[in-house]
């Protein structure tokens, strides 16, 4: 059964993930495999077995003329020659018969026999009887001097006769052959060519079904192609409005957090002006406290402006430390939240690099987002990046001490759609993303874990300041 | 011999008839203009400087610079100079700077109908009616202010302001020097000693105020026998420094015996507050922000520390303002409705590239700031902006404008 399964194809149990939320436009491809292996089927073969029975019929018309008209003729033949005789007068039907078979070409199947007027056999019949007997339904037939008819001979046994009156006399030569018999003439030789038909619906069959599953895996790989690159640009798109929000709330907030800090700045003046109030004071001290709250609220606007500037794609030189640097701060409140200990780790640090700084952001701020959900319960993350000169190549390696993959899911994780989180923000795209964004740098991902010990993502890719990286997006 | 001060429209004949009257009397006479030059020698101001101080036109940053309270104290101080030789007549706006309290002064007010004038224009001047109709009302409205200003009286030829007005209509200039020689005889006078002791005070008293001016302070100043008084007319927050800081700079003038400061009562409540000049600030300041909270707050916080900041609102009123006046730093927020910051550089760039500008965003891309460079500013800040990061950067753009002459 296992091999079976091997056999069905990737779509026979496709459900397009969309669509079975939206169930509109519900594209079965395993209806539309059923219906093109059949109809291509029916095309092909109903024409095959339309020819083949159009085939046999003539064939079996023109040979039972054919064998008619040699019978006939045969028989014919046979009363001429006998009717030549000189001695015919003195011939008993015994002997008459005997001298036609000199002559007749004897075939076991023909019943060669002789009749008088008077409807009784005179020599023994197969299918008729024996001498004396009579024979109602040849003698009503037996109308002219020679001719040919079917007729059902005792023993429901279709029979074709032909008789030739002999010399005037009130004998007739008949000769009957079974319609079985000539049956086999022109059946047997094309029962031979069924295994020829046989063979050919079978090859028609596999060849259908195999272009059929060729093509529809096709048309439901491409299928998915399209799905990806629409959900990726539609990540994209989510992601660049995110980004615009994200900068429009901070410009909004720069504002009053503006308007705030003057306003406090001013109390402060007044208090240091006025000999009154006490400058190391409560009053004081209170309006410090203010701005310093301001200038958290300011670096955190600035930071989500940072980040929001590169939803586009533009092309600087980044130092990819930095980068990290920037993300972990980002992750900062989750991190002490979670109790997750963060070990950076810069041995060689890389040189600064022209690439689109949104892909580095994007890149780390997935894999280090799935390292913190991988550590519900803490834990620690280890980030080390390591330089290699000679090489030119940035080796990057993130280690939680998380849940871990299984084995056979690695292989699948970088598949769009394949998620361990299921609801509205695992949509199972981020590390097919980020295997997209490592591509585009010309570099290499691969990931090593262990159940329940924690998952090791290598990353590796080349730093050339010369080259200048494509951007697609 | 008193002095003589004669204060007259335009086209009123009155130069003529001070000029025989200055003949007739053996006089000197000294002009607005004579005044100005001395003012402008002494002070180191521009005498048209000096000249604005009679017109309407008074700078926002005047506020700020007190540049027309310094000309008119230079230009007093030129005038107590000027009487201490006898025989003085003095013409013009000027007159009204002659010190109330001196006994010997013969204040003539001379005036004309408006037809008489306008016809007088025509014919000696030889200007059409309608350019003369315009210099007079221009003219009249700021002898308006000016006698405002000094009196608080509209109409600068209001009767109480003179002890003699005489109506130049159908009087030839020899008529009214008649009538000016016939009232000096009919009034008495007070002993040339005391006239003396007066002009001394008055001369000590200008010298006070200019000094005081070139410091920066803006207080009344009055002197009776060499004992000065400072009067402070506004609301101050750090009374004790000040009072020290005035007394410092006055007991060093020659011919003070003592100085003592008082608050004047009336105004010393006003919302207003006491701010000195201090020369190697910037203090014309204009801010342009449409975010009324943040930049009213700024401009206060600016203010106390020595910088004069005033406000526009939006691009449109700014460029009028620096059309009109002459701000020395302007600081831009880049988003406002109307026209944009940006915009607002490139035109105030253009029109007068003297003006550093710096500008001021809660936005904040590399990108923006390098295009504000380009087009000239000499600084750029995210809001928040620290106020003291923003004061060093308005010293630096207000020395860069010092040094450039």
């Amino acid at each position: 059964m296992k091999q079976l399964s091997k056999l069905i194809p990737s779509f026979w149990n496709h459900t397009d993930v969309a669509s079975v939320s939206q169930g509109v436009y519900d594209f079965s491809f395993r209806k539309k495999w059923k219906l093109l292996v059949i109809f291509t089927s029916f095309m092909a073969l109903l024409p095959l077995f339309v020819m083949t029975l159009v085939d046999l019929g003539l064939t079996k018309k023109t040979i039972n003329e054919q064998i008619g008209t040699a019978q006939l003729n045969g028989v014919k033949a046979s009363v001429f020659m006998l009717n030549l005789d000189e001695n015919f007068q003195t011939l008993l039907p015994d002997q008459m018969l005997e001298k036609t078979q000199q002559v007749f070409m004897h075939d076991s199947s023909t019943d060669l026999f002789i009749i008088d007027n008077s409807k009784q056999l005179a020599t023994p019949s197969r299918h008729f009887g024996s001498t004396g007997q009579t024979a109602e339904t040849i003698a009503d037939q037996i109308t002219k001097n020679s001719g040919i008819f079917n007729i059902t001979a005792p023993g429901e046994i279709p029979v074709m006769i032909s008789y030739a009156r002999i010399k005037n006399g009130p004998y007739y030569l008949v000769a009957a052959r079974s319609m079985k018999s000539i049956k086999d003439v022109w059946l047997k030789p094309r029962l031979q060519l069924t295994w020829y038909l046989v063979a050919s619906i079978l090859i028609i069959l596999i060849s259908i079904m195999g272009l059929s599953t060729y093509l529809v895996s096709r048309i439901h790989l491409a299928d998915r192609k399209r799905a990806q690159a629409i959900h990726h640009a539609e990540y994209a798109n989510r992601l660049s409005s995110i980004g615009r929000l994200a900068s429009g709330v901070a410009h909004e907030i720069n504002n009053p957090l503006a308007i705030i800090n003057e306003k406090i700045g001013l109390i402060t003046d007044l208090i240091a002006m006025n000999d009154t109030i006490d400058s190391e004071g409560k009053l004081a001290s209170l309006a410090d406290d203010v701005q310093e709250s301001v200038q958290r609220c300011s670096s955190i606007t600035r930071r989500l402006q940072d980040f929001a500037r590169h939803m586009e794609p533009s092309i600087e030189m980044v130092d990819v430390t930095d980068v990290i640097s920037q993300v972990l701060k980002f992750l900062d409140q989750e991190a002490q939240e979670k109790a997750i200990i963060i070990n950076y780790q810069i041995k060689d640090a890389p040189p600064e690099f022209e690439c689109d700084k949104g892909s580095i952001q994007q890149i780390f701020l997935n894999l280090l987002h799935n390292a913190f959900t991988a550590m519900p319960d803490g834990g620690t993350l280890d980030i080390r990046v390591h330089y290699r000169k000679h090489k030119k190549m940035l080796e990057i390696i993130i280690k939680d001490s998380g849940i871990g993959i299984e084995q056979e899911d690695i292989a699948k994780i970088f598949e769009p759609f394949y998620t361990s989180q299921s609801g509205h923000w695992g949509t199972g795209l981020g590390l097919s993303i980020t295997y997209n964004l490592i591509k585009e740098l010309d570099g290499q991902i691969s990931i090593k874990s262990k159940i329940n010990e924690g998952t090791t993502v290598f990353l590796e890719f080349p730093v050339n300041n010369s080259k200048k990286v494509s951007v697609k997006s | 011999m008193p002095v003589i001060s004669i204060f007259n429209g335009l086209y009123c004949n009155g130069m003529r008839t001070t000029r025989k009257l200055a003949t007739i009397l053996e006089c000197q006479l000294y002009t607005d203009h004579d005044l100005a030059l001395s003012a402008a020698r002494m002070s180191g101001l521009d005498e048209e400087k000096i000249l604005r101080a009679f017109t309407g036109k008074t700078s926002v940053f005047n506020q700020f610079t007190f540049e027309k309270e310094r000309a008119i104290a230079y230009l007093r101080h030129a005038m107590a100079k000027i009487m201490q030789t006898d025989n003085v007549i003095v013409h013009g706006f000027c007159s009204h700077l002659l010190p109330q309290n001196l006994s010997n002064v013969l204040k003539i007010c001379l005036t004309a109908s408006q037809e008489q004038r306008l016809n007088n224009a025509e014919t000696y001047l030889k200007l059409t009616r309608n350019e003369a109709a315009a210099v007079l009302t221009r003219d009249e409205a700021d002898r308006s202010l000016w006698t405002n200003l000094l009196y608080s009286e509209k109409n600068s030829c209001c009767s109480r302001l003179y002890d003699l007005v005489i109506d130049m209509e159908g009087k030839r200039a020899e008529d009214a020097v008649a009538m000016i020689k016939e009232k000096l005889a009919s009034t008495s006078r007070n002993s040339t000693e005391h006239f003396h002791l007066d002009t001394q005070d008055f001369l000590t008293q200008t010298l006070v105020q200019t000094c005081l001016m070139d410091a920066g302070h803006n207080v009344g100043v009055h002197v009776r026998q060499g004992l000065v008084t400072l009067t402070i007319n506004r609301k101050v927050l750090m009374l004790e420094r000040l009072e020290k800081e005035l007394k410092e700079i006055t007991l060093q003038i020659s011919g003070v015996r003592d100085v003592e400061t008082r608050l004047n009562a009336e105004t010393a409540d006003n919302t207003l507050v006491y701010r000195k000049h201090n020369d190697s600030m910037p203090s014309r300041l204009l801010l342009v922000d449409d975010e009324k909270e943040f930049v009213q707050t700024l401009s206060e916080r600016l203010q106390m520390r020595e910088m004069g900041a005033v406000i526009a609102y939006d691009g449109e009123s700014a460029l009028n303002l620096v059309r009109s006046d002459e701000p020395e730093v302007m600081i831009i927020d880049l988003k406002m409705p109307g026209m944009d910051g940006m915009d607002l550089l490139k035109e105030v760039k253009q029109f007068r590239p003297e003006i550093e500008v710096i500008v001021l965003t809660g936005h904040g891309s590399e990108e923006e700031r390098q295009s504000a460079m380009k087009l000239g500013a000499f600084d750029y800040m995210n809001k928040p902006v620290d106020i003291n990061m923003l004061s060093s950067s308005l010293q630096k753009a207000h020395q860069k404008i010092r040094a450039a002459g």
